[in-house]
């Protein structure tokens, strides 16, 4: 008798080739390549009008690629759309809902028309955590509960992979902590999770990898921080603010900072804080931090003025008008 | 029909549960059985033939169900798809692997169920007609089996509508603009207008009765007649028009990538034989041969009118089909049909069936033409108006087709194809009548200069019926037109059929 041994899965769970799509004239997305691993959380950024939602319907059927293959583990959008439709859940931007029927309704709705029995839409509503919402109407939920019923709906077939299309937009900060929690519950469960999203703090904290997309082509792809190691070359400067012990000298700290090595521009913010560019990342701030308690400033503490997938974004877009 | 279909289960929850449909229906049963009982009470009143009163109560409760079916299926079945698109639930749909022909089937079925409750609601009205004698039970029964088929249509055509707009309100006013205006035009065509030719073959249907044909199915006589005009007809036009309903709103469901063409092309395949035979069943019955010519000019300018209209609609395709279309089709490879996507084969397939349907009616219309002394006038009148349609449409196919080869899009293509058959069917008449202005009366041989117009048939029918041989001139032009328009058509897609090819050839590369 000879056991089966499992092979790792190595088909990527999405596998998007050289995607180009054009409207008429307009082209939306040129050559576009990239791969999404199983399990992972791919945050998909751009400005308005850069291409995200394009390839988000290539990679949900809905469009056909004028150029280029999109696959969804291992099975091609344009040739199998059934196929991909069973493997992905969709959640479009500002995705609606019914009106007059109630979730447990709206959820049984959708387990019928996908073919899943009944008892599924208890295990989903259980996973969203949204059992006090089954018998209300699901006009009158929140935004936010309207983005978790959505997101039931979405597992209700088990998919393997989600694709949601600026997911915690409208939400309050509540509601999009809830949500990331939830995504990240999920991909821990094995669901790939293809999300695009404009709130780039949101990306940044639940993000395994990220894409950034302008004017329809990709300027960076990859984890992070791997991103922003990349671009750290000689000229590339951050910033960071300092926040020091109140009574301390400004100006005694300011000509402190300014006189470590690798400190560029400084600025007092307002009292008791400074702004200052530099270069050579952490160990700068640690120089700057000893500096000034060697100097007798007490330090409350520095941080990045941005976020680091922030200044990615901001170094590889243009931020022109799109 | 599946009554457990989701789709359908929730969109009559969505109907039952608004606020206003149980007090729309108790408002229109109230207004229409206390308004039939008036009348009623009126024409009594009034000394006349209660035996005539059932009739007259049948009409009025009828008609008034045409229109509730009208106007109340359209507007019911016109949300149900383009408020899925902007209440942005169409996504969700469309991706749990419904297919769009079912969505369109239960989105029709939903609608005809909730315009049918209001029908099924007015019911018991309809026996105050036959209570009043003049109508039987069976009429009444059989008006309930018409307005039914009216509200199918009805519902078709909200759901239809519903899928082309994108917008809900855009949706419903087009959808009652249509319904009011096409279903006026067919009440007074369909409903008073052959009401008196109905009476005229079988004088048991009253005159001036617009709801005649339940009237027709049990006093006319049963025969032939009777089955080409009371069976065949009604069927083949509302099921015609009811598929083409159903395609578009399957069609309009379906992406741009996606074969949106194919149900079309089954539609014409099976449609234009069919309706080619129902344009021939009035000339079928005719009762003499000069009636016969009439009709089968007027079946075959009708029949012509219906094909180059749905040419223009829907044989202006892309060169060739999208990826996902070709890669289906090459795995139905086993099970080809002459319906395959792409311009040449669309419009080669337009074309072939509408001459080989047009040249059967004009066969069978020669067939049943007597051998009396007017038999050759006959003949060439009916081979002179076949012959002179076939020939311009086809060169409307080909100049389509070449349009569409040279890269204009579909809508400009509709445009000049248009444009250029109006300049041919207008410009030589008035160029003739200008000729005749200016020559001082000299008009006898300047009449070959209208003969590139199709309307130039009327003349070679003059010609045709003229004993002069000055006039042969005029018939010996319309032919060489004919020749004309064929080639020219020919020509045109032969060269539509090359470049479409180099085109696929360079894609291919």
């Amino acid at each position: 008798m000879s056991a089966a041994v499992s092979q790792p899965d190595v088909t990527p769970a999405i596998s998007v080739k050289n995607l180009s799509m054009r409207f008429g004239g307009f082209q939306a997305v040129q050559n576009l390549s990239f791969d999404v691993g199983h399990g992972e959380i791919f945050g998909f950024i751009g400005p308005n009008g850069a291409g995200k939602t394009t390839t988000i319907r290539v990679l949900s059927t809905m469009l056909e690629p004028t150029a280029g293959t999109v696959e969804v583990c291992g099975k091609d959008t344009t040739y199998d759309p059934e196929e991909v439709r069973r493997l992905i859940g969709y959640m479009p931007d500002h995705a609606g809902v019914y009106e007059r029927i109630t979730v447990g309704e709206f959820l049984q709705f959708f387990a019928a028309a996908v073919g899943v029995p009944k008892h599924v839409v208890a295990g989903v509503i259980e996973l969203t955590d949204i059992g006090p919402l089954r018998d209300r109407m699901v006009t009158s939920l929140s935004k936010g509960q309207k983005q978790r019923v959505q997101l039931a709906r979405v597992l209700l077939h088990d998919p393997k992979v989600l694709i949601l299309d600026e997911p915690a937009s409208d939400l309050d900060p509540r509601a999009r902590i809830e949500m990331r929690d939830l995504l990240v519950d999920l991909a821990k469960n094995g669901k790939t999770v293809f999300l695009s999203s404009h709130i780039l703090t949101e990306l940044a904290e639940v993000c395994t990898q990220v894409a950034i997309l302008e004017r329809g082509r990709l300027v960076a792809c990859g984890p992070v921080d791997a991103i922003g190691r990349s671009m750290r070359n000689e000229t590339h400067k951050d910033t960071a603010r300092l926040r020091i012990l109140p009574g301390a000298h400004d100006e005694r700290a300011t000509d402190i900072v300014r006189a470590t090595a690798g400190v560029h521009d400084v600025t007092p913010v307002q009292k008791g804080f400074l702004s200052f560019a530099y270069q050579g990342g952490d160990e700068t701030i640690a120089a700057v931090v000893s500096a000034l308690v060697a100097g007798g400033v007490g330090v409350v503490g520095v941080e990045p003025e941005r976020s680091e997938l922030e200044q990615v974004f901001l170094s590889v877009t243009a931020g022109e008008q799109q | 029909m599946n009554l457990h279909h989701p789709i359908f289960v929730r969109e009559m929850q969505a109907s039952m549960r608004l606020a206003r449909t149980p007090w729309l229906l108790m408002i229109l049963t109230l207004v229409l059985g206390l308004g039939l009982a008036a009348f009623g009470a009126m024409a009594t009143s009034d000394r006349g033939n209660p035996a005539e009163l059932g009739q007259g109560i049948f009409q009025a409760f009828f008609s008034v169900g045409y229109l509730v079916a009208m106007i109340f299926g359209p507007a019911i079945s016109s949300a149900m798809v383009a408020s899925e698109r902007e209440g942005r639930t169409w996504e969700a749909l469309i991706l749990s692997g419904l297919s769009p022909q079912k969505i369109a089937k239960e989105k029709f079925l939903a609608g005809l169920a909730s315009s049918g409750l209001y029908i099924i609601a007015l019911s018991p009205i309809a026996g105050l007609s036959f209570l009043f004698g003049g109508v039987s039970a069976t009429e009444v029964f059989l008006g309930f089996v018409v307005l039914f088929a009216v509200a199918c249509l009805a519902s078709l055509l909200g759901t239809a509508l519903s899928a082309v707009w994108k917008q809900q309100r855009g949706a419903t006013i087009a959808t009652l603009t249509a319904s009011i205006m096409f279903g006026g035009l067919l009440f007074a065509l369909f409903g008073f207008g052959s009401s008196f030719a109905m009476h005229d073959k079988w004088h048991a249907i009253p005159e001036a009765h617009p709801i005649w044909l339940p009237l027709a199915w049990v006093r006319a006589p049963f025969g032939v007649d009777y089955v080409l005009l009371l069976i065949c007809m009604p069927i083949i036009l509302f099921g015609t028009a009811g598929w083409f309903l159903y395609e578009t709103a399957v069609a309009h469901m379906k992406e741009d990538t996606d074969d949106r063409a194919s149900g079309y092309r089954r539609w014409f395949l099976w449609s234009v034989p069919a309706l080619g035979f129902a344009a021939m069943c009035p000339v079928l019955v005719a009762d003499s041969d000069r009636n016969r010519v009439g009709l089968a000019v007027v079946s075959g300018v009708l029949f012509f009118g219906f094909t180059f209209a749905a040419l223009l609609l829907l044989g202006a395709e892309p060169v060739t089909a999208s990826k996902r279309v070709l890669m289906r089709l090459a795995r139905q490879a086993g099970r080809r049909s002459i319906a395959q996507p792409g311009l040449v084969t669309t419009i080669a397939m337009f074309l072939g069936v509408s001459l080989t349907t047009a040249a059967a009616m004009m066969l069978g219309v020669i067939a049943t033409l007597g051998s009396g002394g007017n038999s050759m006038r006959n003949l060439g009148q009916v081979m002179s108006a076949y012959a002179y349609g076939a020939a311009f449409f086809l060169f409307v196919g080909g100049l389509l087709a070449v349009l569409r080869a040279r890269g204009s899009n579909a809508l400009l293509a509709r445009l000049i194809t248009v444009g250029v058959v109006v300049a041919a069917a207008l410009g030589p008449p008035i160029f003739l009548l200008i000729m005749k202005a200016t020559t001082d009366g000299a008009t006898g041989d300047l009449v070959p200069l209208a003969s590139p117009s199709p309307l130039y048939v009327a003349a070679m029918f003059d010609a045709l019926e003229s004993s002069y041989r000055a006039r042969d001139a005029d018939l010996y032009a319309g032919m060489l037109c004919i020749v004309g328009w064929t080639t020219l058509g020919t020509a045109l897609f032969g060269f539509a059929y090359m470049r479409a090819r180099r085109l696929r050839a360079l894609a291919n590369q």
